[in-house]
């Protein structure tokens, strides 16, 4: 269970919490050990080569729960199941994840796919240095940005996305294939998926194909004067 | 082993390369035209958003404060775009912009252009819509600026009314040859004369002809049709005219490569870059309000829920175009759809973060059949610079977006047109609840479909790379005749007047030929 340390000390002190720059490399030493021994082994232990050395194969489901929460904050969804970890179950309906966000990630076309275990690390580096900063404690049970609530994943991609950091144009790269997912079925021909139910077209309600897989609107326009033209132009040309 | 020789080589085969190919085939020279992109005929064109699909003959190259799309197949972005044809107001010839001094060539004009226009309106050809051809969207608008006490019109389009399906998949190539896309009208002429067209062929640089009698040889390399990052080969021809028409992306790119074989290039190359003061606002209507305030209905019930079907572009306003009125403070608005690939881009509209994700946005796109986006065509300051190009094509390759060297800081003036128009769109589609209006807020980059002026025509060299025969200065010979030779940002689409300066230029080119040594024959007809 997910504990705001800053709330749990806050009542202790009476205070609120300030993180001293001690305080945070103390917590970062703890976490860094827990990281050795955790069940969650995708990237971190990675990034410290340890992988390497092990020769151990990247966690797949590690990194597909990470990118699923990531995805799952851009365009929440609701659990697939009550145990869902990875989405948060903010909204009924389908959200991202369940719109093929995952595949369309993997989808050759896009050429994400090589970076994927390295932007997962990336952003559960981020999730472990906002827990830190904003005093919430982990069990690493879970990757770390999976163990967020669903408030803290938001704030986190506010403060990536819409922030100046060397790593904001990695992550807006896969946030924007997770809305093409979403609003497109971008790994899908448009006229299969729609036949599917893909869930993302079907909210937004994209139209479907003529039976024979072409789009074509014989009712296109109100077929009404809706305005006059401009005095000085000719032909439909400004002067 | 001897270099190919031809009289013209054209790089490039959209607006600025066919029609120009055209002319000088027809004139009788020999012509071979270079494409980067692949050959797709109307059958291949796909109505589809999947990736792999579109994305073989569209580019999204991201740069720094900028993103651009533009075509990449033969018939360039007159393939990809959505055949708003228009002819620029004439304020814009007189544009001093930030230099302080008219930036187009005094000779030409409005008037002066105005033959070259009707050439292309006749070639293409374009259509007039009247109100039986404006689609709900389009007519949403229009009714809307005459709620708010502003004039609105049918835009002119490049379109075969009679074969036009309104299936709104411009964007992906015409599956009906309804959209007239230079593969209908110049192409098939230049082919009919004996011009070469050779896709796929990617040009990376310019240097000095070996041969006597030619003065340019073309380095290019061929490109895998499934993987544009990977050459299968490569090669030159020897030409005696160049013509490059590379799009506003690719001709300072290739002019930037080539200085260290063809010696110094002029410094406005890669310079002065428009984006055509694009500014694109969604408008999220409120389809009781259509009824209520607009009385309009589709069918019983049904207001308007109606984004998708259609042209994608159809009605615009000309009010805030007043000729007298300072310049960057001038603009057309202009209904057109965008597809829901760019549905991250807009904010939500609810106060506080997250401000384009999240709840509230996913609420919001729920409501996308009931949107409308509209353009604003502003004034903008020239101020896109190129970098030092890649070791090889336009861009950097990702997947199916690129990463270019273009830098595109807004200028003061630049955002005072945006301010002016985004303001000027909520006054007329927020006007009694009408609709809510949301700005592209997911990136600082604008968004930009237009690209102009990297290569510039001009009277004065420090700041146009060519002179008003498209010439490119200190190097005879070589002619710039695209999107990249457009002085300023036009307040209008740029695909008209893109148009209209290549049949100016190739009358040029027809007359200046046997200088280099290319025997043609004229007057040649439209095809």
């Amino acid at each position: 269970m997910i504990e705001r340390e800053d709330e749990r000390l806050a009542k202790s002190t009476g205070d609120s919490v300030r993180l001293s720059r001690r305080t945070l490399l103390k917590r970062t030493a703890a976490l860094a050990a827990a990281w050795t021994v955790c069940p969650w082994p995708i990237s971190v232990p990675s990034a410290f080569g340890r992988d390497r050395e092990f020769g151990r194969e990247p966690d797949h489901q590690a990194i597909t729960q990470t990118l699923e929460a990531f995805a799952d904050t851009l365009i929440p969804g609701e659990k697939r199941f009550p145990e869902d970890r990875a989405i948060a179950g903010a909204v009924s309906g389908a959200g991202a994840v369940q719109a093929g966000a995952i595949a369309m990630l993997n989808f050759p076309p896009v050429g994400f796919q090589p970076a994927l275990p390295g932007i997962a690390t990336l952003l559960n580096v981020r999730a472990v240095l906002y827990a830190l900063a904003h005093g919430i404690s982990l069990e690493l049970k879970l990757p770390p940005f999976v163990e967020l609530d669903f408030a803290s994943r938001t704030a986190l991609l506010v403060e990536i996305l819409d922030g100046d950091g060397p790593d904001q144009g990695a992550f807006y790269g896969l946030a924007s294939v997770c809305f093409v997912a979403y609003h497109s079925a971008g790994y899908l021909p448009t006229a299969d998926a729609i036949r599917d139910g893909h869930p993302g077209l079907a909210a937004i309600g994209f139209p479907p194909p003529n039976p024979d897989g072409v789009w074509r609107f014989p009712d296109f326009s109100y077929r009404r004067v809706l305005a006059v033209p401009h005095p000085d132009s000719q032909h439909g040309n400004p002067a | 082993m001897a270099n190919e020789t031809t009289d013209v080589l054209i790089i490039g085969t959209g607006f600025g390369g066919s029609i120009p190919g055209y002319y000088l085939a027809a004139g009788g020279a020999r012509v071979i035209m270079l494409e980067r992109g692949p050959r797709l005929s109307s059958e291949e064109f796909t109505q589809s958003l999947q990736v792999g699909g579109y994305t073989r003959i569209l580019d999204s190259i991201g740069g720094t404060g900028i993103s651009v799309t533009a075509g990449n197949c033969v018939g360039g972005s007159s393939v990809t775009y959505y055949a708003a044809s228009l002819r620029a107001p004439s304020f814009v010839f007189e544009r001093q912009g930030t230099i302080g001094r008219r930036i187009w060539p005094a000779s030409i004009t409005r008037s002066t252009l105005d033959e070259w226009y009707l050439r292309a309106e006749e070639a293409l050809p374009v259509s007039e819509l009247s109100w039986n051809d404006v689609p709900y969207a389009g007519g949403v608008f229009a009714a809307a600026c005459t709620r708010a006490g502003h004039t609105c019109q049918p835009v002119p389009v490049a379109v075969d009314l009679t074969r036009c399906t309104n299936c709104n998949w411009m964007a992906n190539g015409c599956l009906f040859d309804a959209k007239r896309s230079m593969l209908l009208n110049y192409i098939p002429g230049a082919e009919a004369h004996g011009a070469e067209i050779r896709p796929l062929h990617e040009v990376q640089a310019i240097h000095r002809a070996q041969t006597a009698g030619y003065r340019w040889a073309v380095e290019y390399r061929q490109l895998d049709p499934n993987n544009y990052n990977v050459a299968v080969g490569s090669g030159r021809i020897e030409a005696k005219i160049v013509i490059i028409a590379a799009g506003t992306m690719g001709t300072p790119v290739i002019l930037q490569r080539s200085k260290k074989y063809i010696g110094r290039i002029p410094v406005a190359v890669g310079r002065h870059m428009s984006a055509n003061g694009d500014r694109i606002t969604l408008a999220a209507v409120n389809e009781g309000k259509v009824r209520d305030l607009l009385g309009l209905e589709r069918a019983p019930g049904v207001p308007y829920d109606a984004f998708p079907i259609g042209k994608p572009i159809s009605s615009m306003s000309f009010d805030y175009l007043d000729p007298n009125a300072p310049e960057f403070s001038r603009f057309a608005l202009q209904q057109l759809f965008a597809p829901p690939l760019t549905n991250a881009i807009f904010e939500d509209g609810v106060d506080g973060p997250p401000v384009w994700f999240g709840i509230d946005k996913r609420d919001l796109t729920s409501r996308w059949r009931s949107w409308l986006t509209i353009a604003a065509f502003t004034e903008d300051a020239n101020e896109g610079v190129f970098g030092p190009p890649p070791a090889a094509g336009n861009f950097t390759r990702i997947g199916p977006a690129a990463v270019g060297q273009l830098r595109y800081d807004i200028a003061p003036e630049t955002q005072h047109g945006f301010d002016l128009s985004d303001e000027a769109t909520r006054s007329i589609m927020t006007l009694d609840g009408l609709a809510t209006l949301h700005l592209v807020k997911s990136t600082k980059n604008i968004q930009c479909a237009h690209p102009l002026a990297s290569c510039r025509i001009g009277d004065d060299p420090a700041t146009s790379a060519c002179d008003d025969r498209h010439e490119l200065r200190g190097h005879p010979g070589i002619f710039v005749t695209d999107a990249s030779s457009v002085p300023t940002s036009l307040c209008v689409n740029p695909s008209l007047t893109i148009a209209a300066l290549a049949e100016r230029a190739s009358s040029i080119l027809l007359k200046r030929a046997p200088l280099y040594g290319v025997q043609v024959s004229g007057p040649v007809p439209p095809p």
